[in-house]
């Protein structure tokens, strides 16, 4: 009698190759299967897509490191993901590569937030009269499914455009997006209210925190996530009044919001730049393009900036995290040292990765189908000027091989640095978004992707 | 019927028992503990490879005069069959002298005897003993034999019921055609 019931509890078992054990077992597939398998049932499906499961799967899948490029097409968005190594050797994937373009079609406007163990924030905005409705969303560019709850969503008048902030929580084991009203809270003009979201299934909506401590207005930029559970912003701890060029660094300060605790805290910037004024920084008539940004390249919070009136490229790293005197600066270069062929005056960079021996990659995204891999060679030390020049190699979309300026050897040398200096990080970066501009024709369904690629090379010429 | 299965799968398995046993009796250098499957076979096991279960472990910590081996530890989910296979999986991994190439060679043959089923059950008594290389190894094994599989075969793999009604699947199969609909 004993040996029966154990045997029928044994079959149950069997039965009950459910859940964590299903999980462990599909967490080690690629992808493909994945999608394949979630029409196994509903059940199964909810697991796959559920952001847990995208983090255990992410730390076990073998390749790490992806970025994901935005292509606008007039009906709809194109993505693209592209593994970093071939990045940097300008080898971006056309569009025309219908096996890995994704395409999304959303009824209303969006805006990508940020990424975080392979996940992508998303915020839809759809407008009712004097109202707008921002929708959070998770989208997985891996299964190409988008995870989300209508509590999402939050409302507000159409004169508020928050600023968003997306990371993962370690001691909560979640994932929050943050969002930073513009408008002062009641009284006080240095603080501003703000908001923080649980992405989990079942979870409540949007729910006030400590007002955020600054105003942040004029840089508006989203929340930069850094390892340390935190999310960052830059923010001016002066008043709404003061318009933005007659500020100094010293009123600068970069605010910082543990995501665990969710209160706020100030960093100070490098006291270095105490007393520059901000105005130098800027293109008096292109506020969009962002002259002081942060970001964080090897797990550094790092600072980006380009002064309009030196031409000089700078970047600095707060090597201890919440330590003024930390902050290293890493690269000082000229822009036009850089010998890039375009009126390198209008030229943004954007320092994406760093590796072990200090080298630096910068994307320059000078318009909307255009990208550039740029190789900072230099020795990074704080006072010396680099003495080794860069090599930028060139490759429009979908176009032939550009004019490189490295060897062949060159770019042997590179390939085993991506291998050795690559931090093991996985990132999925998001091509920063770029302004809608005119220069597209209508194009029938299916030579789309094609008209793409020609209007790219007619621009180049 | 299925007690009578059960008792002639155990029969030849404890002579094989009595044979391990006698093998473990002559290296006594190492102290033992006394595991107890769901079938009730006592079985010697060396400390050193018994404490890697994390169940063992666990039971030890509530009650430690059971590693004075006067008492057998209960493992209630696992049979002895699947006991022995776990023994030999640690027995060859915690070999000083098997190379890499062994263990791999070995790693294929212990898959190559097992069935879906056996597979399955010994996933669990893995799992219920909490021991972590060979769950992983387990699990990565089952990937492998499903990853180019179809759906109706993970269906019945794991015993999923199909909850989605046809139009849906239906669907689901349009919109996710990128992910290989040449398996279905």
């Amino acid at each position: 009698m004993k040996q029966w019931v154990v045997v029928a509890l044994r079959r149950n078992l069997v039965m009950l190759v459910c859940d964590d054990l299903v999980i462990e077992i599909l967490s080690w597939l690629p992808v493909k299967s994945l999608v394949r398998f979630m029409r196994a049932s509903k059940s199964l499906n909810t697991f796959i897509s559920d952001p847990s499961f995208v983090k255990l799967h992410r730390e076990r899948s073998p390749d790490n490191g992806k970025l994901l490029i935005e292509y606008f097409t007039h009906f709809s968005t194109l993505f693209v993901s592209c593994p970093i190594p071939s990045i940097l050797d300008n080898n971006i994937p056309s569009t025309i590569d219908k096996e890995q373009r994704q395409r999304l079609y959303f009824r209303s406007d969006y805006e990508i937030v940020g990424s975080c163990n392979g996940l992508v924030c998303l915020v839809f905005r759809q407008n009712f009269f004097w109202w707008v409705s921002y929708r959070a969303s998770l989208w997985n560019p891996a299964t190409r499914k988008i995870f989300g709850s209508h509590c999402w969503s939050m409302l507000l008048a159409n004169f508020q455009s928050p600023m968003f902030g997306f990371g993962y929580d370690n001691l909560s084991d979640t994932y929050k997006v943050a969002a930073v009203l513009p408008l002062p809270s009641c009284g006080d003009s240095s603080s501003l209210e703000s908001l923080v979201l649980r992405a989990r299934a079942g979870e409540s909506c949007w729910r006030c925190i400590q007002n955020f401590p600054a105003n942040s207005t004029i840089f508006d930029f989203d929340g930069v996530y850094l390892r340390n559970n935190t999310l960052n912003w830059l923010g001016s701890t002066l008043g709404n009044s003061n318009p933005l060029f007659d500020i100094t660094f010293d009123k600068l300060a970069i605010i910082s919001l543990d995501l665990g605790n969710e209160k706020y805290s100030q960093l100070l910037l490098p006291r270095a730049l105490y007393g520059l004024r901000i105005a130098d920084f800027c293109f008096p008539n292109r506020p969009y393009d962002k002259p002081i940004t942060i970001g964080v390249l090897k797990d550094y919070l790092s600072l980006f900036l380009q002064n309009r009136m030196t031409h000089n490229f700078s970047l600095w790293q707060m090597k201890e995290f919440g330590d003024q005197k930390s902050w290293t600066q890493l690269v000082n270069i000229g822009v036009p040292d850089l010998h890039l062929s375009d009126i390198w005056a209008r030229v943004n960079l954007v320092p994406f990765c760093m590796f072990e021996d200090g080298h630096v990659v910068m994307i320059r995204n000078q318009h909307q189908y255009h990208w550039h891999a740029v190789f900072y060679r230099g020795r990074l030390t704080a006072t010396e000027r680099p003495k080794a020049a860069i090599g930028g190699g060139r490759r429009p979309i979908g176009g032939k091989e550009g004019e490189g300026r490295r060897s062949g050897k060159r770019g042997e040398r590179r390939e085993s640095k991506v291998k050795e200096g690559w931090d093991g990080e996985k990132v999925v970066m998001v091509g920063r978004r770029e302004r809608r501009r005119g220069g597209m024709k209508r194009v029938r369904k299916g030579k789309e992707v094609e008209q793409v690629a020609a209007t790219i090379e007619e621009r180049k010429e | 019927m299925a007690e009578e299965t059960e008792s002639t799968k155990t029969e030849p398995l404890k002579t094989a028992e009595e044979e391990f046993k006698k093998l473990e009796i002559t290296e006594e250098e190492e102290s033992e503990l006394k595991l107890e499957t769901s079938d009730h076979v006592t079985f010697m096991v060396e400390a050193s490879i018994a404490m890697k279960f994390g169940a063992v472990q666990q039971y030890l910590e509530v009650s430690p005069a059971a590693s004075a081996s006067a008492t057998a530890i209960p493992l209630h989910n696992v049979a002895s069959r699947e006991l022995i296979l776990i023994l030999e999986y640690y027995r060859m991994h915690d070999w000083v002298d098997a190379g890499e190439r062994d263990l791999k060679e070995f790693d294929e043959r212990f898959l190559k005897d097992l069935n879906y089923e056996e597979l399955k059950e010994l996933l669990l008594a893995a799992n219920y003993l909490n021991v972590e290389k060979l769950f992983n190894f387990l699990t990565k094994s089952i990937a492998n034999i499903i990853r180019n599989k179809d759906v109706e075969f993970v269906r019945t793999f794991f015993g999923i019921d199909n909850d989605y009604t046809p139009e849906e699947e239906a669907a689901y199969r349009e919109e996710n055609a990128w992910a290989g609909v040449k398996f279905v």
